[in-house]
């Protein structure tokens, strides 16, 4: 590579982006400076389950987009979609008053933090911003409150919420034309089957001030990193979920480990859509 | 200038109209046709448009154009803008690249070659044999014979219907039928008629043909007709674009092509030629009535040619006398007219350049025992020529190409230089063979026996020399080589160039090779041979280029591989199954794909005859070629027959008698039924044709050599079904001979 | 490549600031006149300054290398959604958004899914092959024509793209190319039907399934969306500005759309080369952007030049003239001006080509990437002998015409030979210089005993296999090196060939080349090939397995039989702003764009430089929206257009040229036949 696109003013990191450089620096050297992004070779359920979310994204679009979402019984996977719909639809009743703004991206380069956020749904009620999330493909597991407060914990801690609420924050004023306080801004991960809210965030001055400390760090630990000096054993746990194990370790990928490791089904998520056709 | 009687009133006076120059062999016609188009265009008299000259073959298209602009310069004239000297074959492709779409065709098509043409109709033969197989032994006489030699014939007679259809179709493009006319036309015809066959072969040659986006010869040029009839536009700007059209070798011409020119000339039209030189008749369309008839035409202005000082007298006299004979008693009646009674005259005695004189009577006649006994004794007499003066020039003219083969053989083992006139010709297929060389071991690197063949072409020196004080004989003298193959064919090959320790183990080669001259020139040819099979050969098209390079090519050789490098790419999408072994195959046969391309390519040095290396030729080839010493071989009755009772080309032993020609039958139901007309037969149209031809082939041969001339014969098989006897010619001309000697 | 600089002019400034409402305006220039700059500063002051939001901006560009540029040189330092797009991009992304409007449109679509697919243009072409080709063999189909099949589906599903970017129902395709021709006959006239039959199944069962190609996405959109009354609502709501570069080369549908939209909208700007045109044969018309759109909107010219200089500039408008209009000026030879005397083979004049850069570059003192050679085929062999020629000092040429095939990557090679191995029911016998060339790499063999070993393994009964290395003389040939990756392929393949179902052929791909290929040996770029040789095999199954196909198996066929390999942005990327010569058919080169200080112009005399726009069955000028049906396309027609487009194409070639031309031509075409092309004639008049 003749230019490490690292240091490309246009090329903005995102919570995929962060979080893979957080589990290997290789990782990211191959996803996203020399892209090798590998379609996964996944078992048929997870695919279908992939789809299902990917179609869902689209149908909630559709939905607040004011467009008839189009689903019929023709359509594959209806049954769970029509569920999931419902609940949607339940949970989202739509308010003349406030605004919505499905499938929203938000941008920012100021400095080195170079960011970008795709977001689910966002909605302007007033003063207050509400982010929302779609999970849909949290796992069948059985729905034992302990876990749930787990997640929820790693949630919010989580470089996505970190990301969205920093860039919303920031970005606030091409939305609404004006700033918006943090107290005013919250996130939600939501499920829509059964219909819950996994995890509820009540941004603040402060949080907000970590996030860019703590991100700015990252991106700049990112820019500062030096390959010649990557050391493999550092981040041997992730090899047995990473698609670039053989060519690291000469190590088979084990396909079904990484199909039990929810991260990995995390970054499979509404990926950023190319812009360029 | 030094213009003669006809040539003169051509340059000066010829500025438009119907002209003709009939002109007897020798009568410089390229000449004269240059002399007046570098006339015309130093005087802007052909202006607006550009003189076009249309002839035979690309080294006549080169020819001129050297001549042309040798003398354009002279007067201070660059450029090639004035002028166009093309094939008909050149035009045709101009005038159908200018809209292919109006023939439904797609601009990127290509001209068949010969060779893919014969694979093709090949192939269409097959694809029709397996719903016709009664069909396709109907013909055969084959009571009696072996499986084996049924096989054989098979495979003969397969071989023969290519050739037979590819003129059966030829025929039909000529006279315009398409495929589909031709697959309407024989629902009339019965099903064991050839001609039924024909069409159905037609008909799957044509579809092979345009879904591999070919054309071949005929449809450029049934096609260029069309166009320019059709198409008022293109004949307009066609017309316009050539202010005058000659027709070099008019005699040849055909009526599609005739009709071309006359089209296109718009009135201004000059054909030169020489009726009794027309040699392209009977198998062709061609028809040299044609030129006779524009001769004849009230409109045409003539000027005849009538001198040559290319010959000695006596050889004027034998051509001559063999018209005479030929018109006064010819033994075919029907014949006595292939001659036109045009007689050479020799120039006048103050000509700048005279007619050769020689001390001696330079004509011999002889007839041999067996082919290879006249092969011998021919190439001893080159021989001893040469010696007795090594400035002369020579060839040695064959009646079919597969004769050369045994000659070359000669030439070869005493080490005589030679050059052919062949697009298949060792020489000019020096490159492709090289390439095909490499390729062929790259491709199977573990054959000590490609290996070789490879060293042999590309590394190795032609021989080598023991030394001088070596007292061995002259049989151990040339086993260098020979050792280094036996070597190589039975040792492991990866030990000589990957030896696992670096080093080849010396002990493993014998001790009488290690000390040779040979063995050290392999040694040093072993980094280039590495390097040749580690470069990558995903995109053949490099490693040619990449071959090219290494063997360090000349300008030309580099030209045919970049050619090859370029039609790889289309071969492999034409056929994913294609290997680079097959690519070898294809390089290595004398008969390639490229022949063509490497004809154009050493064609543009033009053909100079060099003395003391002899010319191999067919007679076809040597027309408007000459040489000192000529050497006419194998006038038999087969190759020039001058009776009904002699054997005809055109006829098979293995077929039941009344389909002995089959080239005849096809061509007699043609007619009847395309015209309507009663059941002809031709196949006596046919012999006197090609007696006829042939008794002008003879004539162009004889009038080729300058000082001294040799006529051949041979016997064969007398007495047996396949006998081959001197033609009644060569007896008549020995007996000629021996009366003037004496 | 670089060189030039456009200085910002007060006016330029002006229209830059343009306020963020009531602001329509063409923008019309001469190329290089800094269009794209003034349009790509504007769209930085709407966002940065006016506050714009972004995602109300649409942005259409021509292609990737204009989208390219835009990315790189649009930084802003706060934007939602940036809407950039091709046409096309465009009208898929509403597609798919909107998908079930268009089903409720459109009864043909009987695949009611939540989305759509699209077909690439690969996947349509061999879909319609298929078609042609069996019909051929079969029933007789286009007797008469000489043509390749894949030439005849690349022209079949182009007349569907050509039609439906003019709005032309598909269905009078044949009729109207027939109607047109000047010489009919009932050859033509069933070849045409024939066609329209062809298209017309093709047609109607993608529309069933709800898969779409270029054409009938273009028309879908155009029918179905467009003419929705809520959905254009949306439209206008969502889109409140728009920017377009080189409306000149914009189709003529696009021409309606932003006519459409033009009145709804708060500001555009639509950058306009009137110079421009070349693109027809993609589709675009200048005609109808003259007719249907300057007099729509108010415009403003700038005319400076900074890409060329001012002989240049008289030069190349000279030369316009003289071509166009017959004029027969004259130009006073000057040194910027090289017309090298043309060489008899082609070959010495590729040859000497490469060493007139080498000495560009010596003894001038310019940069490869100054230099641009300009080809009508920028074929591999051109390619490569200029290549060989710079790369004997150290230099390096790149094609920016992607003309690559799948598997002219010796990586990719050996994937595909991996999955001929791997499936024998396929029925695709490898061959032996691929398992020859796929050991050397694996196995890291010199190549006679990957030899030996790829006869023994082709030699196996009933289909080509790995055997036992400890097979009795062969372990002694081949040596005992890496006998344990050797075994371990060999299970490899044993075990896959054991399962139930082969994977999907982009799934075996990735497997194989994860498992067995993927050394650290290997090179970025080789990796690369393989992810995109993936990448397609992917689209081309999800796509023709719909058909009912074995999609693995017909995307071996298509790749044995030369696909081209795709281009990722990385490499366009570094094609553009690499130290390299670059190499380019002239279309390409206008497409990107890039400008040159030396332009090097090879086989001046070929007559490639005037394609037919007539083929055997199409005709790009009738197969568009200013086209008469009643009229007949006469030859004068034809030549007028080859001279226009010869004349546009060289002017806007020659004005991205800085310091110097050098032609270069050859007597003997590639084929060995005399070449004839015009171009070279108005040269030898023009210059003296």
């Amino acid at each position: 590579m003749i230019n490490d696109l690292r240091f490309a003013q246009y090329f903005l990191f995102t919570q995929h982006s962060l979080s893979t450089f957080e589990k290997c620096p290789l990782k990211f050297k191959k996803r996203y400076l020399e892209n090798l992004k590998w379609e996964n070779y996944l078992g048929d359920e997870v695919k279908k389950r992939l789809e299902l979310g990917n179609n869902f994204h689209l149908l909630a679009y559709r939905y607040f987009q004011g467009i008839d979402p189009g689903l019929t019984q023709d359509v594959e996977g209806f049954e769970e979609l029509d569920r999931w719909m419902a609940s949607l639809i339940n949970n989202f009743k739509n308010d003349e008053l406030k605004k919505y703004y499905p499938e929203y991206k938000l941008r920012m380069s100021k400095g080195n933090l170079r960011l970008e956020a795709n977001f689910d749904l966002i909605i302007i009620d007033g003063d207050n911003i509400l982010v929302w999330d779609w999970k849909t493909h949290v796992k069948d597991k059985k729905d034992r409150e302990k876990d749930h407060q787990l997640q929820s914990i790693r949630l919010k801690k989580s470089l996505q919420t970190m990301v969205y609420l920093f860039v919303l924050k920031e970005q606030s004023e091409i939305l609404t034309g004006r700033k918006i306080q943090c107290e005013n801004i919250k996130m939600h991960y939501w499920q829509p089957d059964p219909p819950k809210i996994l995890a509820q965030i009540n941004y603040s001055e402060k949080m907000h001030m970590n996030f860019e400390k703590e991100l700015l760090e990252r991106i700049e630990s990112i820019l500062q990193y030096e390959y010649s000096k990557f050391d493999k054993t550092q981040y041997a746990k992730s090899c047995k979920f990473c698609e670039f194990n053989w060519f690291c370790n000469n190590e088979r990928i084990n396909y079904s480990a990484m199909e039990e490791d929810e991260d990995f089904l995390e970054e499979l998520d509404w990926d950023d859509v190319e812009e360029l056709t | 200038m030094g213009l003669r009687k006809g040539q003169k009133e051509l340059v000066q006076q010829y500025r438009g109209g119907y002209c003709a120059i009939p002109a007897i062999p020798g009568g410089g016609k390229t000449h004269c046709l240059s002399l007046w188009a570098v006339e015309m265009i130093s005087n802007g008299l052909h202006k607006p448009g550009k003189i076009l000259i249309v002839t035979y073959m690309n080294s006549a298209v080169n020819n001129f154009k050297q001549r042309i602009s040798t003398e354009l310069q002279k007067k201070g004239i660059l450029g090639t803008k004035d002028y166009f000297v093309s094939t008909i074959h050149g035009i045709c492709l101009q005038i159908i690249k200018e809209k292919p779409d109006l023939i439904a065709t797609n601009e990127e098509f290509n001209v068949i070659d010969g060779v893919s043409k014969i694979h093709l109709i090949s192939s269409a033969i097959d694809e029709w044999k397996r719903h016709n197989e009664q069909e396709f032994l109907l013909y055969l006489d084959i009571d009696g014979f072996s499986a084996q030699k049924m096989s054989n014939i098979h495979k003969n007679w397969h071989d023969r219907l290519c050739n037979i259809m590819l003129s059966a179709i030829g025929d039909f493009k000529i006279k315009g039928i398409t495929a589909q006319r031709a697959r309407e036309l024989c629902k009339d015809i019965s099903k064991d008629s050839i001609l039924h066959w024909a069409c159905q072969i037609y008909d799957i040659y044509d579809r092979k043909l345009k879904i591999g986006g070919f054309l071949d010869f005929d449809d450029m040029l049934f096609n260029a007709r069309k166009m320019l009839l059709e198409d008022e536009h293109l004949l307009n700007k066609y017309q316009k674009m050539y202010s005058y059209v000659c027709e070099d070798e008019a005699q040849d011409s055909n009526y599609i092509q005739s009709e071309i020119l006359e089209m296109i000339s718009n009135g201004n039209l000059l054909k030169v030629g020489d009726s009794n030189q027309a040699i392209c008749g009977s198998f062709s369309s061609s028809d040299f009535s044609l030129f006779k008839n524009f001769c004849q035409n009230p409109a045409t202005t003539v000027y005849q040619i009538t001198q040559s000082s290319r010959n000695t007298k006596d050889i004027i006299d034998i051509a001559n006398y063999f018209v005479k004979y030929v018109r006064e008693r010819h033994p075919v009646l029907e014949c006595r007219e292939s001659l036109l009674p045009q007689y050479i005259e020799p120039v006048d005695e103050n000509d700048p350049r005279p007619n050769p004189e020689i001390d001696k009577f330079g004509i011999k006649a002889a007839i041999f025992e067996s082919w290879e006994d006249e092969a011998r004794a021919v190439v001893t007499k080159v021989v001893h020529m040469f010696k007795k003066d090594p400035q002369k020039t020579a060839a040695i003219l064959v009646p079919s190409s597969w004769r050369m083969g045994f000659i070359i053989n000669i030439l070869d083992s005493m080490k005589i230089p030679y050059e052919q006139l062949e697009n298949t010709s060792s020489e000019k297929n020096k490159t492709v063979r090289k390439l095909g060389r490499v390729i062929d071991f790259i491709a199977l690197p573990e054959s000590g026996a490609k290996l070789f063949d490879m060293l042999e072409e590309c590394f190795l020196k032609d021989s080598y020399e023991e030394n001088i004080n070596d007292s061995e004989s002259e049989e151990v003298k040339e086993d260098q080589k020979e050792q280094l193959r036996k070597f190589l064919k039975k040792y492991p090959i990866e030990k000589l160039i990957y030896p696992v320790g670096g080093e080849i183990d010396n002990a493993d080669i014998p001790d009488e090779l290690l000390k040779k001259d040979v063995w050290n020139d392999f040694l040093d040819s072993l980094h280039m041979i590495r390097e040749l099979l580690e470069f990558p050969n995903a995109i053949v098209e490099k490693l040619i280029l990449f071959i090219s390079e290494k063997l360090k090519f000349d300008r030309e050789e580099r030209a045919i591989a970049q050619k090859v490098a370029g039609d790889v790419r289309y071969l492999m999408s034409q056929d994913p199954h294609w290997k680079l072994s097959d690519l070898a195959l294809e390089l290595l046969s004398p008969k390639n794909i490229f022949n063509f391309f490497s004809g154009i390519v050493w064609e543009l040095k033009g053909y100079e005859p060099k003395p003391g290396v002899i010319t191999l030729a067919t007679y076809h080839k040597s027309k408007g070629l000459e040489w000192d010493i000529v050497f006419l071989t194998g006038i038999n009755n087969e190759d020039f027959p001058a009776s009904l009772e002699d054997k005809f080309v055109g006829e098979y032993w293995f077929l039941k008698d009344k389909f002995k020609n089959p080239q005849a039958i096809i061509k007699s139901q043609m007619n009847c039924l395309l015209n309507n007309q009663e059941f002809k037969d031709y196949s006596l149209d046919l012999k006197l044709e090609t007696i006829s031809e042939r008794a002008r082939l003879l004539y162009v041969g004889i009038t080729r050599a300058k000082e001294y001339l040799f006529l051949s014969s041979h016997e064969q098989n007398k007495g047996k079904k396949n006998q081959v006897l001197p033609s009644k010619y060569i007896l008549e001309l020995k007996r000629y001979i021996e009366e003037v000697e004496n | 490549m670089e060189g030039y600089t456009i200085i910002i002019s007060d006016n330029m400034k002006k229209i830059i600031q343009l306020p963020e409402d009531k602001s329509k305006l063409i923008l019309k220039g001469p190329t290089g006149s800094g269009k794209s700059t003034v349009l790509l500063e504007r769209y930085k002051y709407m966002v940065s300054d006016l506050k714009i939001p972004s995602e109300k901006i649409l942005i259409l560009l021509l292609n990737r290398t204009q989208s390219l540029e835009w990315r790189t040189k649009t930084l802003l330092e706060a934007s939602g959604a940036i809407l950039r797009t091709s046409y096309y991009g465009f009208i898929q992304g509403e597609i798919k958004t909107y998908y079930p409007v268009l089903l409720k449109n459109c009864g043909e679509i009987l695949n009611k899914n939540v989305k759509p697919v699209f077909l690439t243009f690969e996947a349509a072409q061999f879909l319609v092959s298929v078609v042609i080709e069996w019909r051929r063999q079969n029933q007789g189909a286009f007797e008469g024509v000489t043509s390749f099949t894949d030439r005849l589906a690349i022209d079949l599903t182009s007349n569907l793209v050509r039609a439906a970017i003019s709005d032309i129902p598909y269905k009078e395709i044949g009729k109207r190319l027939y109607s047109a021709l000047e010489k009919k006959d009932d050859i033509k006239k069933r070849i045409y039907e024939e066609a329209d039959d062809i298209l017309k199944r093709y047609r109607k069962r993608c529309m069933e399934l709800g898969i779409f190609d270029f054409g009938m996405a273009v028309e879908l959109y155009n029918s179905c969306l467009l003419k929705d009354e809520s959905y254009k609502n949306q439209l206008f709501k969502r889109i409140e500005h728009l920017i377009v570069d080189n409306i000149e080369e914009c189709v003529p549908t696009e021409v309606d759309f932003i006519k459409l939209l033009l009145p709804s909208l708060k500001t555009c700007l639509l950058g306009y080369n009137y110079e421009g045109g070349y693109g027809e044969a993609f589709g675009s018309n200048h005609e109808y952007v003259k007719k249907e759109l300057l007099d729509k909107v108010k415009s403003v010219e700038i005319n400076k030049t900074y890409t060329c200089k001012e002989f240049m500039t008289e030069f190349s408008d000279m030369l316009f003239d003289n071509i166009q209009y017959t004029k027969g000026e004259k130009y006073k030879i000057r040194t910027e001006i090289e017309r090298v005397p043309p060489f008899e083979l082609r070959s010495e004049m590729l040859e000497n080509v490469g060493e007139r850069i080498v000495n560009l570059i010596e003894d001038e003192g310019y940069k490869p990437s100054d230099i641009v050679v300009i080809s009508n085929y920028a074929d591999p062999v051109s390619e490569f002998v200029i290549a060989r020629e710079l790369e004997k000092r150290g230099y390096e040429i790149k094609n920016l015409t992607r003309k690559s095939r799948v598997i002219d990557n010796p990586f990719s090679q050996g994937l595909i030979t991996l999955a001929q191995l791997c499936h024998p029911t396929y029925g695709f016998m490898p061959g032996r210089d691929d398992v020859k060339s796929l050991l050397r790499m694996v196995l890291k063999i010199d190549p006679i005993r990957s030899s030996i070993l790829a006869g023994e393994i082709l030699s196996q009964r009933p289909f080509a296999q790995f055997p036992d290395i400890e097979f009795p003389g062969l372990v002694e040939r081949v040596g005992y090196y890496n006998i344990e990756k050797y075994e371990y392929i060999r299970e490899w393949i044993r075990e896959y060939r054991e399962r139930d179902n082969p994977l999907k052929i982009n799934e075996f791909f990735q497997k194989v080349f994860l498992e067995i290929l993927i050394s650290k040996e290997v090179s970025q770029k080789d990796i690369l090939e393989a992810k995109k040789l993936i990448d397609s095999a992917g689209s081309f199954v999800d796509v023709v397995t719909r058909f009912n196909r074995n999609a693995s198996r017909d995307f071996l066929d298509v790749v044995r039989k030369g696909i081209k390999s795709g281009e990722s942005i990385f490499e366009l990327e570094e094609k553009l702003s690499g130290n390299f010569v670059l190499l380019s058919t002239p279309v390409a080169y206008l497409a990107s764009s890039l400008k040159s200080k030396v332009t090097i112009i090879t086989s001046l005399s070929s007559s490639n430089w005037t394609p037919r726009s007539v083929k055997e069955i199409t005709n790009l000028h009738v197969l568009t929206k200013t086209w008469d049906p009643k009229e007949i396309y006469t030859e004068d027609i034809e030549e007028k257009n080859q001279k226009h487009y010869l004349a546009v194409l060289m002017r806007s070639i020659l004005k991205r040229c800085q310091d110097k031309l050098i032609t270069f031509e050859s007597v003997l075409s590639a084929n060995g036949y005399e070449n004839d092309g015009i171009l070279a004639d108005y040269f030898d008049e023009m210059l003296i």
